[in-house]
């Protein structure tokens, strides 16, 4: 008897459910907005010193093959098996930056020296879709060899890179210091202006955050929509499930976007014809 | 393997304790799906906790299947992925083809500690499978597409039908008790159990041979836990059968091992971590504190690629072609 009492005591009716199953929903949505804020927190770090940075042409390069600096994704290959035109799919290994210094003549006509400082940090922000456009296209030749690789178990490798040289125009992040580039923590040199990449990806950031606020406000004003459990709660209910469900690969989708260009993913694929 | 041909049914005696974990979870949810007196405290937190034995016997099983018949463990995929409301063939490439090699093969682990960074160390492990588990399935999606296994490309689909058609179905015949009773335990389970990546790894050393995996090693809690508590042996020798992984922790981790490594419970590791402390805690200082390798393991890649191959025959009822997931 005693027993039973303590069962009815301890009973979980529809009213303590759905509190707990919001309170759980909520705080995984407000998780992931967390995660996505501090994100847009870096950015804004990121930011200070964007926005102090100049552009300036190349003019000579100390690197091989007349290189400044360059950018090197490399990656792994392997055959699509699912049927249809065969196709290649690549995922990243790793990304490098490397710089190997040389001058730069600044619009005001001035040179400056570009020097890599040992073990100083140096990024190299790639133009993310001239470099996936570049790492899509493939010759006919060179895709039967490369499938035939891809075909066996070590795979096909390859490295994507993006080189900056003389007379490219170069966007760097970094002070001038008697005649020469100094970096304070780390030094930025990109193929395209940052500022532009980075107003893209805080708009993003904040839009995801907003987004997943608004719906999972939606969602929740719908489920204790009255009469409680009724056709409107429900279909608030199975909102908030598929939007538990779907946030999540979203804010991982949105947390790569932010990704700064030198590490971006590339992935990608080639296909046959 | 050879001894266990005695045993009617499964494989060692000992996958019966497999089998009445997965049977408890099951009759757990039943009794409150159809019993209104049954959804009370201490059952809804039981079928939460066996939902989260049901995942782990999701990562013995896809080691090596519970019973003899090749069929029949392809069939108790079906029934455990239920319980976890993921395909649990998942596991092989995300769990034995990616974690266990850390990130040997030039990419990070799906499920590694570093995916998440906030300041509290308590929403790192709230937050833990909200970013493992999309990399994981996304990880998934990619390895299918370039897998040889075609079986598993089906079987990973017939997983996937019958875990969200049965949910389904107990939604349409009564959506707020399957909401709350079916697949809140279900998702309870399915997120610690990638939780459990952060707390064996976290401020660990993957580079090393005996440090990179944090061990708990409570006689009761591993007796529950089927011994999945004894992990830095189970990364080490991932064909060994988890009712053998208890003494060869003692045998060869307990001698070479960092005894930090070593947590006598669970709990008290949790509130220690997570609770008790705002800050994530800075990596052990691990280097050089491996006591020698061990001349009887063999290298890395070796034990992997052994491994490997054994879980993707498990995978099929015919071919035993071996792949990386890299």
């Amino acid at each position: 008897m005693a027993m039973v009492m303590v069962m009815a005591a301890l009973e979980l009716d529809g009213g303590v459910m759905a509190a707990l199953a919001l309170a759980l929903f909520w705080i995984h949505v407000v998780l992931i907005a967390a995660a996505a804020l501090a994100d847009l927190r870096a950015l804004a770090r990121l930011g200070r010193g964007v926005r102090e940075g100049w552009s300036a042409e190349v003019c000579s390069a100390r690197g091989p093959e007349g290189m400044l600096a360059r950018n090197r994704v490399e990656q792994l290959g392997r055959l699509g098996r699912r049927g249809g035109p065969r196709q290649i799919y690549f995922h990243d290994r790793s990304h490098h930056s490397e710089v190997f210094g040389g001058t730069l003549r600044l619009d005001d006509g001035r040179e400056v020296e570009l020097a890599p400082a040992p073990g100083a940090q140096a990024e190299v922000w790639p133009e993310l879709a001239s470099r996936s456009e570049r790492a899509s296209r493939v010759e006919p030749a060179g895709f039967d060899e490369a499938a035939l690789a891809a075909s066996r178990a070590r795979g096909f490798e390859r490295a994507v890179e993006t080189r900056i040289g003389v007379g490219d125009r170069v966007f760097v992040v970094g002070r001038i210091v008697e005649g020469r580039v100094v970096a304070d923590a780390t030094l930025i040199l990109a193929t395209a202006d940052p500022r532009a990449w980075l107003t893209r990806a805080r708009w993003l950031a904040i839009g995801f955050v907003l987004l997943d606020l608004a719906l999972a406000g939606l969602c929740t004003a719908l489920a204790v929509w009255p009469p409680y459990f009724g056709l409107v709660s429900m279909l608030g209910a199975a909102g908030a499930l598929g939007w538990f469900l779907a946030v999540q690969p979203l804010g991982v989708a949105v947390h790569d976007a932010l990704r700064t260009p030198d590490r971006a993913f590339l992935r990608g694929s080639w296909r046959e014809g | 393997m050879s001894s266990s041909a005695e045993t009617w049914l499964v494989r060692r005696p000992e996958e019966w304790r497999q089998v009445g974990i997965v049977g408890v979870y099951w009759a757990l949810l039943a009794a409150m799906f159809v019993w209104p007196a049954a959804r009370n405290v201490p059952v809804f937190a039981a079928a939460c906790y066996f939902s989260f034995l049901n995942a782990v016997v999701i990562h013995n099983h896809l080691h090596q299947g519970v019973f003899h018949s090749k069929r029949l463990n392809l069939i108790w995929r079906g029934v455990l992925s239920f319980g976890a409301l993921y395909p649990a063939s998942a596991n092989i490439p995300s769990h034995n083809l990616v974690h266990h090699h850390f990130d040997d093969d030039g990419q990070p682990d799906w499920a590694a500690p570093e995916h998440v960074g906030f300041r509290w160390n308590l929403l790192d492990l709230l937050h833990f499978p909200n970013v493992a588990g999309p990399r994981t399935f996304a990880g998934v999606q990619r390895w299918a597409l370039t897998s040889r296994h075609a079986d598993f490309v089906a079987q990973y689909r017939r997983e996937t039908a019958f875990a969200f058609g049965l949910t389904g179905l107990l939604f349409v015949l009564d959506f707020w008790t399957a909401l709350f009773f079916i697949v809140l335990p279900q998702l309870y389970g399915a997120r610690c159990i990638l939780r459990i990546n952060l707390i064996q790894h976290d401020r660990t050393d993957i580079r090393s041979e005996w440090n990179h995996s944090r061990n708990f090693v409570g006689r009761a809690f591993n007796w529950i836990m089927c011994n999945n508590g004894y992990h830095t042996i189970h990364h080490n020798r991932a064909g060994l059968h988890w009712s053998e992984l208890a003494l060869a922790h003692e045998r060869e981790v307990v001698p070479r091992q960092d005894p930090r490594l070593d947590e006598p419970s669970m709990i008290a590791y949790l509130t220690r971590t997570y609770l008790l402390r705002w800050r994530r805690p800075e990596p052990l200082e691990i280097v050089g504190a491996e006591r020698g390798v061990g001349k009887d393991l063999a290298p890395r890649e070796q034990r992997r690629a052994a491994a490997d191959a054994s879980a993707l025959a498990e995978s099929t009822l015919g071919d035993r072609a071996t792949e990386s997931a890299a």
